[in-house]
């Protein structure tokens, strides 16, 4: 019962409306900056971070937990609506967020990743709650094997499950694995694939990877097909609310992507992808199971899913954050950054020294949700309306904030360069048939693997068993082997059934 | 990608996809192969100092390319296996025929940006971006659409910099903006 009156203590701090008026500010701040393509919840807090300085500790926590949602909302909205998510973790909300708005259904899928957050960050954040301290020991028990097993657990759900044809998904995986290795190799120093140009020293950026296969490649890909249609005429948003259908087919999805997201979120494994992706890959082989399967077409699950795997994720990375002192995530990271600002220095130490704060810090979040879904849940069909530009000023305005987020984030020029040839690059793989999420998936935990591998075979002085070591590598392996028999079973037997 | 206007025309093109399509197939899948033969040569020429690690910097891009050319080979075979049997999926990879012109429009207009940004600066470039897409997707009351476009890029401009402190490239516009 400790724990309990600890977090009413919290909420008696934060809840003045001084604060409430802070949380509102943030929320309202965070969805306008996460609304912005490249410009996710990450850009949101660090861009709001002077303002929030302003204010005392507990009064810039609450605006925080509001920016951060309201920015992780925000690139869900751009995801859904233009897919262009506003941050990697929104990636796979996009896959089925778009068609949705396409098929008139805006509103539902903004609905449903509302309320999916909602759900999520409630109970990731009433987990940290009460559970941190078991949660810790978790989180240290990992090492480079148990990562290089979680990466390589990615790349095969995002590749052989999400893609419909394993060939095209392996083949768009190891490009994206590809891309990654442009840049000096972290552990030597050694320059790989820059071929002599300096501005390709530091590697391909992954807003500039995400952002160009998904926007300018989408914008691409509309050019090319423009003849068959005027690309004139305007998206019609369809009817606002979640039917009791709706409802039925979401509550399911949420439960099992926070339950999926939630782990992630402890282990640092480099943020809220892989549990995204993996809740895509689930809700759709599930939906193929079940045999009325909409995924392509726009699947209120695939939204639904990976929305809230994303929020648990992020509201669990609180626990290495404030207990270890170790981001896993870039929010985290920027966080961390803003706690040492207040002189906070987060540790073991951190809910013993200044228990006010984090609780403060906790009950914030509860109520920055809360904000977030009374504000946005009534706004799902006015954000919808973005869908009735005319489509031509659509695209255009999709490709000037895609190059507008990625200049900026860096003024370069040699960004926008890369920006547009990787579009050029979504394009071809959209032209011919090869999946985007792959490739994302290569960009983003490729690096993660090489390290974590190169790490756990140094450490194991070049023996090989060092990677199936542990009780937690060796259940990963399995579930791998497992998922790999029976989906070979699976396609085997439909051949013979077509045959 | 080449395409011969013929091929499309011939009326193959509602059975099979046709000879096009499968050219481009295999366009992309010759692509993945050198990619990956290209790394190959690139991670055999790479400058490594001595390190004692057990795996070096190159066993990662070593197994990619290998692996590309691996998967470069299987699409090539995939192509020419499916082009012998007429019933194939090509629900994906059958393009309705690209529209060319609008692509070009697209993509020079991208050039045309990325040549102006730092030196025209964002006004004129961005609204020239907005423009050009516009255009190629079938925009032509071309005065509205140019009004529309500087009103975007003026105000993306006032909201960057007066909004978020980020800087834009002021360009030809320095004393004006």
């Amino acid at each position: 019962m400790d724990t309990f009156s600890l977090l009413l203590e919290g909420f008696g701090a934060a809840l003045t409306p001084m604060n409430l008026l802070w949380s509102l500010v943030g929320v309202v701040l965070g969805t306008i900056v996460g609304v912005l393509p490249g410009l996710g919840s990450a850009m949101a807090i660090a861009l709001l971070l002077p303002i929030t300085f302003q204010l005392d500790p507990t009064g810039a926590f609450i605006m925080f937990a509001g920016v951060y949602f309201g920015g992780q909302f925000g690139a869900a909205t751009t995801a859904i609506l233009l897919n262009t998510p506003g941050q990697s973790s929104s990636m796979a909300t996009a896959f089925e967020g778009y068609p949705m708005a396409e098929n008139r259904r805006a509103p539902q899928a903004l609905a449903t990743a509302v309320l999916g957050s909602f759900v999520a960050s409630i109970v990731a954040v009433t987990l940290v709650v009460f559970f941190s301290p078991y949660m810790v020991q978790l989180a240290v028990q990992f090492g480079p094997a148990e990562y290089f097993a979680l990466a390589v657990l990615a790349f095969l759900a995002t590749s052989g499950v999400v893609s419909g044809d394993v060939l095209r998904g392996v083949t768009a995986l190891g490009i994206g694995l590809a891309l990654a290795l442009v840049g000096i190799d972290e552990q030597t120093g050694t320059v790989r694939f820059a071929f002599g140009v300096t501005q390709l020293f530091g590697g391909v950026s992954i807003v500039v990877v995400t952002v160009g296969l998904l926007a300018v490649g989408e914008v691409l890909h509309t050019a090319a097909r423009s003849r068959n249609g005027a690309a004139t005429e305007t998206i019609v948003a369809g009817r606002p609310w979640l039917s009791r259908r709706d409802l039925s087919r979401s509550w399911r999805p949420w439960v099992r992507g926070t339950a999926l997201g939630v782990p992630f979120g402890v282990i640092p494994a480099g943020g809220a992808e892989i549990p995204t992706f993996l809740s895509y890959a689930a809700e759709k082989s599930l939906a193929r199971r079940r045999g009325n399967s909409e995924f392509g077409r726009g699947a209120i699950e695939g939204v639904a899913g990976p929305e809230a795997a994303n929020n648990a994720t992020t509201a669990t990375s609180l626990v290495p954050l404030l207990s270890l002192g170790l981001p896993t995530s870039a929010t985290a990271a920027i966080m961390l950054g803003a706690f040492q600002q207040y002189g906070i220095r987060p540790g073991p130490l951190l809910f013993t020294e200044q228990a006010d704060l984090v609780w403060a810090l906790l009950a914030s979040l509860f109520i920055g949700s809360a904000i977030l879904l009374v504000l946005n849940l009534p706004f799902a069909p006015v954000w919808a309306k973005l869908l009735r530009i005319p489509r031509n000023y659509l695209y255009a305005g999709i490709l000037v904030f895609a190059t507008l987020g990625v200049y900026t984030a860096r003024t370069s020029l040699s960004d926008v360069v890369l920006l547009y040839l990787v579009g050029v690059l979504g394009f071809l793989l959209r032209r011919y048939g090869f999946p985007i999420a792959p490739v994302l998936i290569g960009v983003i935990l490729g690096p993660l693997a090489e390290t974590s591998l190169r790490r756990a075979m140094a450490m194991g002085q070049g023996d090989v068993g060092v990677l199936f070591g542990s009780p937690y590598s060796i259940g990963l392996y399995a579930i791998m082997v497992v998922a790999v028999v029976v989906m070979t079973v699976g396609r085997l037997r439909k051949r013979r059934v077509a045959a | 990608m080449t395409t011969s206007p013929e091929r499309v025309r011939t009326g193959r093109a509602e059975t099979t996809p046709g000879g096009r399509v499968e050219r481009g197939d295999l366009l992309v899948a010759a692509l993945v192969a050198v990619t990956g033969t290209l790394m190959l040569l690139a991670t055999v020429r790479m400058d490594v100092s001595s390190s004692v690690s057990y795996l070096g910097p190159r066993f990662f891009p070593g197994l990619v390319a290998v692996l590309l050319m691996a998967l470069g080979a299987a699409l090539v075979v995939q192509v020419l296996l499916r082009a012998r049997s007429t019933a194939r999926d090509t629900e994906q990879t059958t393009g309705e025929g690209s529209d060319r012109r609008a692509l070009g429009i697209v993509l020079a207009t991208l050039t045309a940006h990325l040549l102006l940004l730092e030196t025209a600066g964002w006004i004129i470039a961005g609204a020239l971006l907005f423009w050009g897409v516009s255009y190629a997707l079938g925009g032509r009351k071309v005065l509205r659409d140019l009004g529309v476009s500087f009103l975007v890029s003026a105000t993306v401009q006032l909201a960057f910099s007066a909004g978020l402190g980020l800087t834009l490239p002021p360009g030809v516009l320095v004393g004006v903006v």
